[in-house]
């Protein structure tokens, strides 16, 4: 068995070399070249996403379907996915004590709808996912602990004051969440859902929804940057089977897959050789695979079981197979994509639970279940049906099963799941991922870390993990913050009893059809699809 | 007649309150709310956020009130046409079952049509060669139909067009009206898969009407009369074992318009299968329940309408 | 006893075959303990091997023994489909016949109660009831109980009605037979025809459905061996590993035609108008 697993390690290895033809972030040989103007981007959504409010909702569909619309007052570079630049805002100030930013707007911009845009439609925007009483679970969530109050200076000017100096506020602004409405457009129609709201002073202009099949936009001509964009339109099909995406993208229907659900590798395989016109790449897209332990609940409430779980668990075993090899084992942190905020992977490797050989980890987990549980014991484990959520189960049910915990698979439906995950309903969730909404690194830990993350399902609460991710995230010297982050990833990685565990980060297969120049994948699955500076050469 | 109809009509009532009460309270008794699921599916908020948010949604949507009353809430605007709004999409529903309604009727019509025009004569000549080579083969082929799941069959459709052709049946969905020529080349492919599938009862059920009225005195005589055997066939065996024929097409016809589902996902065709799918796992409830008071609606009236036709085609048959 | 069956061979060659298909199914449906290789859940074989003779049917995307899934599916199918079947179609015909026998009230009810199940779209009423009840082979049984139930009620009913308006039962009621010996022995008995084919055919109308089931994610639970589940699972990955689709739409194929082809020969046989020939 060692020696088909190998060979197959090995296979993996050897395909994924041939297939990494380009690098996510590699300068794209279009660079040179003269954009050519015109032309459809046709790619899809996983599923239909109903309503559009990119404020209100938290679906990767929703932000997909509105992107190009909209502007923010900052984004990501379309050349440089990793850099902050401006976009409404033609520059920023910061105060020297870090609490006030001033955002400089830029003038002559005009909504889709002709009407002249100004900094009443920055404050309305804001004012709009800051009221406490309005769900706003991505921008909204992200900016309300940081933000005090927005306020228009002038026509041109608008100034955000902090309730402290928050690192992670330019990145917040720049997501692809917080994103800026026209307050006559809110004020017209109360909310942002219905596709006759979609007005925008992005580079296209919402064209049509037609429910569970296609979004398209089509070219702003009055777009604020002069020449932009390329492209004539965009076309989003709805597509929501697994083989009725692949089969799109081999009959060239689509020219790129950029979104979840990545590509699988068998998939991937199959496109390659379908088309020759493509380039197929390995990217991380920016989410944890996490096994989640019910700290409220036996048999995890004993952190001697939780402990076992955290040392059984073959993080390596889970990336090689159930991700075919695309992520990286065992971080907290993705040095892929926060740099050097996380602690080295080597470091990393040599920490219980992850370190090799795995045997004496499992050894010790084993006599940690026997402690308690002579005869060991028998646990539902739940999956949500959803991508191959289910074959991981199956690995980490096996994993489970050298240890003495003997577990039966309990399967929730895709979007019933959540709730079931979000009351505590479940003794040990096998997989979830969980994807960032802000390329930063404060993010995992206040989505599945500290006591009150919204999804730590496991309800774990380690006042100490909390005290480090709030003097982490409050810090503003780069240097200190660094340093705190590392401090709290070694105290979470030898404690090794935390309620959440992080399998590794989540990489997948993508495609992009050599024809299309001027794209860059973003650092999260939400930025960056806007397609401002993308086109299509002959 | 009208008496007759006006009965029928009348039975209509109970049926459709008692599939709406069935849904709705199976609905409630499914995991889940939309409130959760929306709250939870994001995960971002802090957890007192959440529970204050669900406990907000529950409050708009009106689900905090006792089940009783939101059923009869329902029930009281469904009478008068309005549906409510849709938890999902934010707008009535009706104005989505407009949308979606005729496109599933469509692609239902358009199945049921390939499917009796490749059943019923396979029937036919079943019968009319009985335990001949031509009577097995085409048992084997009708079955054929029956023998693999409607998704794998999809699929495979899907991919072999593909793989041979290098083409694929339109993503975006085009009304008959606007284009028929871009309708059809959609919709043919899960209309043609999904009458294979239903054709092998048609033709089990065409063929063995056929042998009962072979039989029956009236063609004995009209052989005997030295017709000849196609006109036997033809004119007076196959009019008469049509009728039983015609009512199951009816009552499957009626079922088709639900059954549709997996063709629509797999051919993106935006009906009400594929919408009725993700009100159920979304826990859209005003959209379950419109769709599936419509769905047996329409199976009750294709159920009158084929009574009916069978009671003109028919003569000897009179009402009470 | 030899001679009945030789006729049978002649008579109904398709049917034969049928028989011969369901027999190998239920033989491999019990030994598939001691046929199967391997566990059906067992792990940790490299993924996606091709046919060879270690593994004759290959391995599938988490590295399990395709053979060994596909030998214990025929027990989770054979055990799915007859179990429900029996359960439904006979509940149903029972419902259908003493109702339809009975006549009144209690039809013109039971007929309402008929109408409303069978006007919910199945596919929709099995998806929320396998919601509703969670995901298990024995709830998806439940769930095909219920579909199954008001058919048979319906068409069982029906024939009861044609019985009922026969001379015997006529002739019985005139001679004093109580309700309860004319229903169980004159009217059921003369049903009996009609609840075997319904058995023999809904039994792969059950397995299919249960397969159909499985790729809206209501199936039994993925990691069970349901050859739906098999099914589902390689069209993900259809041209890398066209085994995990082939074998298990091969005996899914195999199972819906040969119980049919039984079904139909035992219809033929069963219902004295369809013997013999046009000529």
């Amino acid at each position: 068995m060692s020696m088909s697993l190998s060979r197959c390690t090995r296979l993996a290895a050897l395909a994924a070399a041939l297939l990494v033809t380009i690098g996510p972030l590699a300068p794209s040989a279009g660079a040179q070249e003269k954009p050519r103007p015109g032309g459809i981007l046709t790619w899809f959504d996983y599923g239909d996403p109903g309503r559009l409010d990119v404020h209100a909702e938290s679906p990767l569909v929703v932000q997909q379907a509105t992107a190009g619309v909209y502007s923010g007052l900052l984004h990501y570079d379309p050349d440089d996915p990793s850099k902050i630049v401006a976009d409404l805002a033609e520059r920023w100030t910061v105060s020297p004590d870090g609490k006030t930013y001033t955002f400089h707007l830029r003038k002559n911009v005009k909504w889709h709808d002709g009407q002249p845009f100004s900094s009443a439609d920055v404050k309305a925007s804001f004012d709009r996912v800051l009221n406490p009483d309005f769900k706003s679970p991505k921008c909204g969530a992200s900016l309300k602990p940081m933000v005090a109050s927005v306020e228009a200076v002038d026509a041109n000017t608008v100034e955000f004051k902090l309730k402290f100096a928050a690192a992670p506020f330019l990145p917040s602004i720049a997501s692809a969440w917080c994103r800026v409405a026209a307050k006559h457009i809110l004020a017209k129609y109360g909310d942002l859902n219905s596709a006759e709201a979609q007005v925008g002073t992005g580079p296209f202009k919402f064209k049509k929804y037609e429910r569970g099949s296609v979004i398209e936009w089509e070219k702003n001509p009055s777009y604020f940057i002069p020449g932009l964009p390329y492209l004539d339109g965009v076309k989003q099909f709805i597509l929501v089977g697994g083989p009725t995406q692949l089969a799109a993208a081999k009959a060239s229907k689509i020219m790129l897959w950029d979104a979840w659900p990545p590509m699988r590798k068998t998939q991937a395989d199959e496109l390659a050789r379908a088309r020759t016109d493509v380039d197929i790449y390995q990217a991380p897209i920016n989410t944890v695979f996490f096994i989640y332990l019910n700290a409220k609940k036996p048999p995890f409430d004993n952190p001697d079981l939780r402990r076992a779980v955290n040392l059984a668990i073959d993080r390596q075993e889970l990336v090689a197979k159930s991700l075919e090899g695309a992520g990286v084992p065992c971080a907290i942190l993705d040095p892929k994509l926060v740099g050097d905020f996380a602690l080295p992977l080597d470091e990393v490797a040599k920490s219980p639970g992850c370190r090799q050989p795995k045997e004496p980890d499992i050894a010790d987990a084993k006599k940690l279940v026997e402690k308690h549980y002579p005869n060991g014991l028998d646990i539902e484990v739940a999956v949500r049906q959803v991508g191959n959520y289910v074959d991981r189960g199956q690995l980490v049910l096996s994993q489970l099963r050298k240890i003495g915990i003997r577990g039966t698979m309990k399967t929730h439906e895709s979007a019933a799941g959540y709730a079931a995950f979000g009351k505590g309903d479940f003794t040990i969730i096998a997989t979830q991922d969980r994807a960032m909404d802000v390329n930063e690194p404060s993010g995992v830990f206040h989505i599945s870390y500290t006591t009150e993350s919204g999804s730590n399902y496991g309800q774990y609460s380690d006042p100490k993990v909390d005290e480090l991710a709030e003097r982490a995230l409050k810090e503003s010297n780069r240097d200190k913050r660094k340093q705190a982050y590392w401090e709290l990833q070694r105290y979470l990685l030898a404690k090794c009893d935390h309620a959440s565990i992080a399998v590794g980060w989540v990489e997948g297969w993508f495609f992009k059809d050599k024809k299309l120049r001027g794209y860059k994948p973003g650092l999260t699955t939400y930025d960056n699809n806007t397609f401002m500076k993308a086109w299509i050469a002959q | 007649m009208s008496t007759y109809v006006l009965r029928r009509l009348l039975l209509f009532v109970p049926t459709l309150v008692g599939a709406s009460v069935l849904i709705f309270v199976l609905m409630r008794l499914v995991p889940g709310d939309i409130a959760e699921i929306l709250v939870y599916q994001t995960g971002s908020e802090s957890s007192t956020v959440q529970k204050r948010q669900i406990q907000q949604i529950r409050r708009e949507l009106g689900l905090d009130r006792p089940v009783v009353i939101q059923y009869l809430d329902w029930i009281g605007g469904a009478v008068r046409g309005d549906f409510g709004q849709s938890y999902v999409q934010r707008r009535p529903v009706v104005d989505i079952l407009k949308e979606r309604f005729p496109r599933s009727m469509e692609l239902a019509a358009l199945t049921l049509l390939l499917a009796v025009v490749w059943a019923v004569p396979l029937g036919v000549v079943s019968a009319v060669r009985q335990n001949g080579p031509l009577d097995y083969l085409a048992r084997l082929v009708s079955l054929s139909g029956l023998s693999l799941p409607l998704f794998f069959t999809g699929a495979l459709i899907l991919y072999g067009l593909v793989r041979i052709f290098r083409w694929l049946p339109p993503l975006e969905f085009a009304s008959f009206t606007e284009d028929p020529v871009e309708n059809l080349k959609q919709l043919i492919w899960p209309a043609l898969a999904q009458a294979y599938y239903i054709s092998a009862p048609i033709t089990r059920l065409t063929r063995s009407q056929m042998l009962e009225v072979i039989r029956q005195d009236y063609v004995r005589t009209a052989r005997a009369k030295g017709l000849a055997e196609r006109a036997v066939v033809y004119r007076h065996a196959l009019r008469n074992s049509l009728l039983p024929v015609v009512t199951f097409i009816g009552w499957w016809g009626g079922r088709l318009l639900g059954g549709l589902v997996i063709m629509e996902i797999i051919f993106v065709v935006p009906g009400m299968g594929s919408a009725l799918i993700q009100a159920v796992s979304q826990r859209d409830y005003p959209t379950v329940q419109a769709m599936i008071f419509v769905m047996s609606l329409v199976f009750l009236l294709v159920n009158l309408a084929v009574d009916l036709l069978y009671a003109w085609l028919d003569p000897r048959i009179r009402y009470a | 006893m030899r001679a009945a069956l030789a006729r049978f061979v002649i008579g109904q060659p398709l049917g034969a075959a049928g028989a011969v298909v369901v027999l190998v199914l239920i033989v491999v449906a019990l030994a598939a303990p001691a046929l199967a290789p391997h566990g059906p859940k067992e792990t940790g074989f490299a993924t996606y091997v091709a046919p060879s003779r270690e593994f004759p049917m290959g391995t599938d995307q988490v590295g399990r023994d395709v053979l060994s899934r596909v030998i214990w599916g025929a027990r989770l199918s054979l055990y799915v489909g007859v179990v429900s079947v029996l359960f439904g179609v006979t509940l149903g015909a029972l419902w259908g016949a003493v109702t339809g026998y009975l006549g009144g009230a209690a039809d013109a009810g039971s007929q309402r109660v008929v109408d409303i199940l069978m006007a919910l779209p199945p596919i929709i009423l099995a998806l929320s009831l396998m919601a509703a009840l969670g995901q298990s082979v024995n709830n998806v049984i439940v769930a095909l109980v219920i579909l199954l139930t008001p058919t048979a009620a319906r068409t069982i009913r029906s024939v009861a009605l044609g019985v009922s308006a026969t001379p015997f039962i006529e002739a019985a009621q005139a001679a004093g037979a109580s309700r309860t010996r004319i229903i169980f022995r004159h009217l059921i008995p003369n049903c009996m025809a009609s609840y075997i084919v319904l058995v023999t055919t809904n039994i792969s109308y059950a397995i299919v459905v249960e397969a159909s089931l499985s790729f809206i994610g209501a199936g039994a639970p993925p990691d069970e061996p349901s050859w739906g589940g098999m099914l589902t699972a390689g069209i993900q990955a259809l041209e890398t590993a066209p085994w995990m689709v082939f074998f298990p739409g091969l005996a899914i194929s195999l199972a819906v035609f040969g119980l049919n082809l039984l079904g139909d020969s035992i219809r033929d046989l069963t219902d004295p108008r369809l013997r013999g020939g046009l000529g």
